[in-house]
């Protein structure tokens, strides 16, 4: 073997030519299938997958509905009754006969006004309270009264009052009803009550409820609603789908996203939120786009990428400014902005690529933590309607826009989807 | 027996009849290639079963000017084509060498005569490249048997060109090791 040494090339590349290798069975008939299922199915398993994931989603929507439905169903329920419990004490008010407004008091004080203004509603000295009638609406009041005086007609009780509006004097006194209504926004103006602002309104129920100690649960409760979106911490749990796409790409693929949040109030406007989402989003991205520094060792080179289809897990960490811009009883519009930071925990890319001429897919799973931070600017429109004491549901759409990119492929991913949440508020 | 152009264009209309000539006239040489790669019989067929699939799939971007190398040209590819996809399972394997001998069952030595011998010192040689690093076996396979150029082979690799020369270098070197110490011991058998 002495002439090994001399020509080692030639030798190797004639053994490597002739050695003696079993040439095994033929195997024709799995390549012949692999090659059919190949040529009827280009494309990965994506449309599968991802009506696996749209069903996930259809039944979550689902569900969230139906709890919602439940939550908003109650909550009518429970308005029908307090509206049964005012028409009722109407009742029991006009009944009493003895009842009479308290002259002395020198805030609203009862006098005869027309044909409808009689002393049939009074005001009971023992419990030295003024009326304030109940009303659903501004079109029960009559606001043509001069002279800064205004009515509230009950169309129940066909009574009308005329009084002046002071305000230190309104917190001095309590009901004798064992019911109240908040004035609907906007009554302020359509009086001309313009001392009676919102400050001096939860003073108001501050008083009443410190006062009257006979004020009747669900009410006082409502009272205590409207403090307790005011300040203090919520906490909620927020899910929906996530469309993305990179750069000019379509949102087409649908993916998913739920987590917990966590919030604080400063006032009834602004507050803070953060949380940690869960994320599942599908993208899919031109070659171009996809930046081959970090993953350029593990591809064989010469290897360009036509194309991919992503498929990632995130763990999101918002954080987050909200301003609530219209503010009603029982619902607001908000808008928020902050950013997000993405610890992505899973990335699967289907790559389409050309490797010596031939076109071929390969699959890339990259499970090693990957921390972008912060990984996109989150805005926000959304409306939030409260359901129970400390209960509100809440729909938002948003936009996340990319600061960097994402992934191993360091991809510009933009998302929109909507956001559905339960809120929780704790404690002021 | 039918014209190598014919098969070509038979596979590129999807014709199974002419895939399965082209496969069954290449089959034994991709199995090789791929088995100097894995050193694993099973593995070997599984690749090179893959190789052909890949092999069929693209076969539309196959091109050949001139006919009289097409046979050249496509031994040339499918070959190149079983090599990346050796190399593929490879980095899967985080180039784990294949542990134990060559099990006996997969050579294929019928008989003994003079040209038994040859397949023998074939069969020697082939289970002496195993015996290298796989780092080393790569580079060696490649650029010695398979014709790489450095370049080619820092490209395929995803390694420096420098490191490819210098595990060129060591492979030869503990090769010709190996290769003394086969020769010095036929010696003390004889």
């Amino acid at each position: 073997m002495q002439h090994l040494e001399n020509d080692m090339d030639d030798l190797f590349q004639r053994a490597a030519e002739n050695y003696p290798l079993q040439e095994g069975k033929s195997d024709w008939e799995n390549i012949a299938k692999r090659i059919s299922d190949n040529t009827n199915s280009p494309e990965v398993i994506a449309p599968l997958q991802n009506n696996k994931n749209k069903k996930f989603i259809v039944l979550t929507l689902l569900l969230f509905t139906l709890v919602a439905g439940w939550l908003i169903f109650q909550n009518t329920r429970t308005g029908t009754n307090n509206n049964s419990n005012k028409t009722e004490l109407v009742k029991k008010s006009e009944a009493n006969p003895n009842s009479e407004v308290d002259n002395d008091n020198p805030v609203i004080s009862s006098e005869e006004h027309g044909s409808n203004i009689n002393d049939k509603n009074n005001i009971d000295d023992k419990n030295k309270s003024a009326i304030r009638p109940s009303y659903k609406s501004s079109s029960h009041i009559n606001s043509s009264v001069s002279n800064g005086s205004f009515f509230f007609d009950n169309s129940n009780t066909t009574q009308t009052r005329k009084g002046v509006v002071n305000e230190d004097a309104i917190e001095e006194n309590s009901y004798s009803n064992n019911y109240f209504y908040l004035p609907p926004t906007g009554i302020e103006e359509s009086t001309g009550i313009s001392e009676f602002n919102k400050s001096s309104f939860e003073n108001l129920i501050s008083a009443t409820l410190n006062e009257n100690p006979d004020l009747s649960g669900k009410n006082k409760k409502q009272a205590l609603n409207i403090k307790q979106k005011n300040k203090g911490i919520y906490i909620g749990v927020v899910a929906g789908p996530d469309f993305s796409k990179v750069q000019s790409g379509s949102f087409a693929n649908t993916g998913f996203d739920a987590g917990v949040l966590l919030g604080f109030n400063i006032n009834r406007k602004f507050s803070f939120e953060t949380g940690i989402m869960w994320t599942k989003k599908i993208y899919e991205s031109e070659g171009k786009n996809f930046s081959m520094d970090k993953v350029r060792s593990t591809m064989p080179v010469g290897m360009e990428i036509d194309n991919l289809t992503s498929r990632s897990s995130f763990i999101e960490i918002p954080v987050k400014g909200k301003y609530n811009f219209a503010i009603k009883n029982k619902s607001d519009l908000f808008v928020s902005g902050g950013v997000s930071a993405y610890i992505m925990t899973k990335e699967k890319n289907a790559y389409n690529v050309s490797l010596n001429g031939n076109r071929e897919k390969l699959l890339g799973v990259y499970e090693k933590d990957n921390y972008c931070m912060p990984a996109v600017a989150n805005v926000s429109i959304g409306y939030e309607h409260s359901v129970s004491k400390s209960l509100d549901i809440r729909i938002e759409p948003f936009l996340k826009i990319p600061l960097q990119g994402m992934g191993v492929g360091s991809l510009p991913v933009t998302s929109a989807g909507l956001q559905l949440g339960i809120i929780s508020r704790l404690r002021q | 027996m039918e014209k190598t152009l014919t098969i070509i264009n038979g596979c590129r209309q999807r014709t199974h009849k002419y895939q399965k000539i082209l496969y069954e006239r290449y089959r034994a040489f991709a199995l090789k290639t791929v088995f100097r790669y894995i050193y694993n019989y099973e593995e070997a067929l599984e690749v090179s079963n893959d190789g052909f699939v890949k092999f069929f799939l693209g076969i539309e971007k196959f091109r050949c000017e001139n006919e009289a190398d097409i046979e050249k040209l496509l031994g040339g590819w499918i070959k190149r084509i079983m090599i990346n996809t050796s190399i593929d399972l490879l980095r899967k394997k985080m180039l784990l060498p294949e542990i134990g001998g060559i099990p006996d069952y997969v050579w294929d030595i019928k008989d003994k005569s003079a040209s038994a011998d040859q397949m023998a010192i074939y069969k020697d040689l082939i289970q002496l490249v195993k015996k290298l690093p796989p780092a080393y076996r790569i580079v060696f396979n490649m650029h010695v048997i398979d014709g790489y150029t450095h370049i080619e082979i820092a490209e395929t690799l995803g390694i420096p060109v420098g490191t490819s020369k210098s595990n060129l270098l060591r492979a030869k070197a503990l090769m010709k090791k190996y290769l003394n110490q086969k020769e010095e011991l036929s010696e003390c058998s004889i």
